[in-house]
């Protein structure tokens, strides 16, 4: 038997070996993007804390710096988003301090990992309360954004927020401020679109049973109602992996038009089984499709003519949106996506508002946030509305060979 | 509510079942022989597919076969080193509470290790086991096919090895009587070895399955894992027909209550059966006895 286990065990080794040779001969294209895009990834994961090693040990906001923090999910289910974050944040902040920083001193950050936890948030941004800073950005997410909320409110500390859901705007919080078009906003030129644009006569919305799916699936709906369009709504739950019982149905409702409201991993679900099915109808998407990281899950038919309500694409010919995008390519080796672009936003608005209050006093700062406007951002000129939502256009993109475009861009007013 | 949309549901449902049916079997050899539940089985599922996505196709560009041979023997490895980190010297202590907690915090850092070697991005490899083909109105994918066509080979395989060969028959020993097989020269801890080295490559196989339906995420195989955990106890918890005619009969229903009820309610198809297995017959549907 060991004689046998002996062997067993050269042979393994030959065979990783071998498999290891193989890594040599170059592989088709794709396959390298994928594997050239992981090894960033393990890059970007070792070289950022690096970058801000301060995280919760540097005395902060002394003479020279001004401080603010970060909570992002570095850990947990949602990691990348963390990850894109971190890299939005650190490159803002690095262009705000090659420039001279604000007040005429050097802006640093502090982060923490909530791990994408609403538990887990409380504690970090307790712990980052009491340290000596002038704004939060992060938690990411409307679950974690309203778990927090009070303890920011009652710090009376500014807070930014890339959680996009109605709640977040109905808590009423002076202190909380939105970075990402509300899905109030995107729902309704979803279905604008739809019905307007494509001259939809029957809708399907297919909607994630979670905050953020049936927050917009209530602003669909309620706009579809009002231009008296036809529709029927089916639900799927976070994490489901097969949709054909829904895709069916709305194959025998004979739809024309599918808005479907949901987050990364399910629209790779729903994009293939849809194909796969053969439900040719018109589709248009909540904004998380457009990204790299889900277009280059899925083949290029599968998603082929879709349409998505976004808040950024890199291919947009908006000079502050190109510029952002080489200076990102060049920092990161990659393409930005809408979480970079959102927080990278969100610190030149802190930012700007510092400057504007003219110290670092939070409560000064908060009042600063509420009365700015014309702060120009990838995602679009922000400015603070009576809601505390501080983007206030979204784009409307179109799928082809797997790059989004822009179709058409959609400012709303404010107060 | 046509014919063919009643067959494509159970066609889904089906293959999805043999998902289900094979976490369970993957487990339930863990649970016969140590008498322990692995709370990371899920995560080796995981790790499988990163190991043959993101190691060996992606990374290394090796062709399908020489991939999976080469992710079936790295995970046989891994599992022999778990029951030799975990397992083993856990499985003796005063209370199974201590491998149980080594098992789940083995899990985290399997997911914590996949994050930093492979990347958080999701990820796919292109062009694998795609394709679907007609049978009169109803599409059947080629992913399901295979899955289906897999998990029967997979659980003839495992029966004849456990039936017919030495080292299976010491294994059924081990699962029985842990004294008795000493006492009969069996080595029982090399034995637990090789059955935990035998269910990390059904999980690598699970995982492989999977990838052309979930993608390579840290997060894909959740759901089954707990589905997975509900399989065993509806066909009868211990006992390989029983995983399958438990994944089965949940991947079915689960789609076929969609046509009676909304579909947000589907995953509590599952679990709902799973606690009126467990309040009436908690023998499971074969009520097998070990």
């Amino acid at each position: 038997m060991k004689r046998f286990a002996g062997l067993f065990l050269v042979l393994v080794m030959a065979v990783s070996m071998l498999a290891g040779c193989g890594s040599d001969g170059g592989s088709d294209e794709k396959k390298e993007t994928t594997a050239a895009k992981a090894d960033k990834d393990v890059e970007s994961d070792t070289e950022a804390p690096k970058e801000s090693e301060s995280a919760g040990q540097t005395p902060v906001s002394d003479g020279d710096t001004i401080t603010f923090g970060l909570s992002c999910a570095i850990t947990g289910n949602f990691p990348l988003a963390g990850e894109r974050t971190l890299q939005g944040v650190q490159m803002a902040v690095d262009e705000i301090n090659a420039a001279g920083g604000v007040l005429g001193k050097k802006l640093d950050f502090i982060y923490e990992d909530d791990g994408n936890d609403p538990t887990q948030a409380v504690t970090v941004v307790t712990k980052l309360l009491n340290e000596d800073i002038c704004g939060l950005i992060g938690p990411h997410t409307t679950t974690n954004c309203l778990a927090v909320q009070e303890l920011v409110g009652e710090a009376k500390i500014p807070y930014i927020t890339g959680g996009s859901g109605t709640k977040i705007a109905a808590a009423n919080n002076q202190y909380v401020f939105q970075c990402r078009p509300s899905d109030g906003m995107n729902g309704v030129v979803a279905a604008d679109f739809a019905v307007k644009e494509l001259g939809a006569k029957k809708i399907g919305v297919f909607f994630n049973n979670n905050d953020f799916g049936v927050g917009g699936r209530d602003a669909v709906t309620a706009e579809l109602d009002k231009l008296n369009a036809e529709y029927i709504t089916l639900g799927h739950n976070s994490g489901d992996t097969d949709m054909t019982s829904q895709l069916m149905q709305f194959a025998a409702e004979e739809i024309d038009t599918m808005i479907l409201w949901t987050d990364d991993a399910e629209d790779v679900v729903v994009a293939r089984q849809a194909y796969e099915l053969g439900l040719e109808v018109n589709v248009i998407t909540s904004a998380g499709v457009v990204m790299e990281q889900v277009l280059s899950q899925m083949e290029p038919e599968y998603v082929e003519g879709w349409y998505s309500v976004t808040d950024f694409v890199p291919a947009n010919d908006d000079p502050v949106v190109s510029k952002f995008v080489e200076s990102f390519k060049t920092e990161y080796g990659m393409e930005p996506e809408l979480y970079a672009s959102a927080y990278y936003g969100a610190v030149k608005y802190l930012a700007a508002a510092i400057e504007k209050a003219g110290s670092d006093d939070p409560t000064a700062i908060r009042d600063a946030m509420a009365e700015l406007s014309d702060i120009e951002a990838p995602t679009g000129v922000l400015g603070c509305a009576s809601d505390n939502t501080l983007v206030h256009s979204c784009v409307v993109t179109q799928i082809t060979d797997l790059k989004a475009s822009v179709v058409n861009t959609v400012s709303a007013e404010y107060e | 509510m046509s014919f063919a949309m009643i067959m494509q549901l159970i066609i889904s449902g089906i293959a999805l079942g043999f998902i289900y049916s094979m976490v369970s079997i993957e487990y339930t050899l863990i649970f016969n022989s140590t008498g322990l539940l692995n709370f990371s089985h899920d995560k080796l599922i995981m790790l499988g597919a990163y190991v043959f996505a993101g190691q060996f196709v992606l990374r290394m560009g090796c062709g399908y076969v020489v991939a999976t041979i080469a992710t079936i023997l790295s995970m046989f490895i891994t599992g022999i080193l778990i029951a030799k980190g975990i397992f083993n010297p856990l499985r003796n202590m005063a209370s199974p509470i201590f491998a149980v907690i080594g098992t789940v915090i083995m899990g985290r850092i399997i997911k914590e290790l996949c994050r930093i070697i492979w990347g958080a991005t999701a990820f796919n490899i292109p062009g694998f086991m795609k394709g679907t083909f007609k049978i009169g109105g109803i599409v059947i994918t080629r992913a399901n096919t295979y899955i289906i066509i897999v998990a029967v080979l997979l659980v003839v395989a495992l029966q004849l090895y456990f039936n017919h060969t030495k080292s299976g028959k010491a294994m059924r020993c081990v699962q029985q009587n842990k004294t008795a097989a000493t006492l009969m020269g069996i080595n029982v801890s090399q034995n637990i070895n090789v059955t935990i080295g035998i269910s990390a490559v059904v999980c690598s196989i699970i995982g492989i399955l999977v990838i052309s339906l979930f993608s390579v995420s840290l997060t894909m195989t959740n759901m089954i894992g707990i589905k997975g955990f509900a399989a065993g106890v509806i066909g009868g918890f211990g006992y390989f027909p029983g995983c399958i005619v438990g994944g089965v009969l949940i991947g079915i229903l689960e789609n076929l209550s969609t046509l009676v009820i909304p579909s947000i309610y589907k995953d509590c198809v599952a679990f709902v059966l799973m606690i009126v297995f467990l309040l009436v017959q908690p023998k499971g549907i074969l009520g097998h006895k070990k």
